[in-house]
């Protein structure tokens, strides 16, 4: 099962955390983890080209987005839409994706 | 871009282990080829078999491959051999 936690501070989205492993198929064929890696990793590197004091990790299993910068608008756009392309997979892969958006 | 796409990034560690499986020999159709009652010349091959599934009986001899076949023309008959065995003759047709 993957993991995203969304964290909010005065409704902005301050961090999201993406980990563990969707194990819907063995590695090489599971197209939930290819999914959700493309939209994680598509959306670290355009937040890297237009905001680098974002927090970004990526590592085997895990990316984190940290935000200090909550009054950047676009900032927040690049995020929701981050937000809504995991929740649309999630909604299609109940067993494999689970989604958690918290006020912190 | 300064994240490499990994696309497998949430797969799950475990990876395609391989098989040592996979082989088999063809199948050597073996067994009845005549059945019991049925008519068979001299030389017919009566029934396929390794080892003495089944034994020779009265005018039917063993191959080297222990097929059972036909001595003279006659009926094909499946008998029993003792307690647990069985054996097939073949008897001329009256």
């Amino acid at each position: 099962m993957i993991r995203i936690d969304i964290e909010r501070r005065q409704q902005m989205i301050s961090k999201i955390t993406i980990s563990g492993h969707a194990n819907a198929d063995v590695k090489g064929k599971d197209l939930v983890c290819a999914g959700v890696s493309c939209i994680a990793i598509g959306a670290l590197n355009a937040l890297n080209e237009q905001h680098p004091n974002c927090d970004l990790r990526m590592e085997e299993g895990f990316i984190q987005i940290t935000n200090h910068l909550l009054s950047e608008h676009d900032v927040q756009v690049m995020l929701e839409m981050l937000r809504v392309q995991l929740i649309t997979m999630q909604e299609s892969y109940k067993n494999y994706i689970q989604v958690t958006d918290q006020e912190v | 871009m300064k994240f490499v796409l990994d696309i497998q990034l949430f797969a799950s560690k475990k990876g395609v282990g391989s098989t040592k499986n996979g082989r088999d020999s063809h199948s050597k159709r073996l067994g009845a080829k005549l059945a019991d009652g049925q008519k068979c010349h001299a030389g017919s091959i009566i029934y396929r078999q390794r080892g003495t599934k089944i034994h020779p009986g009265t005018n039917v001899k063993r191959g080297g491959d222990d097929t059972l076949f036909a001595t003279v023309n006659g009926v094909v008959k499946y008998e029993r051999m003792g307690k647990d065995r069985k054996k097939v003759s073949v008897y001329p047709a009256a």
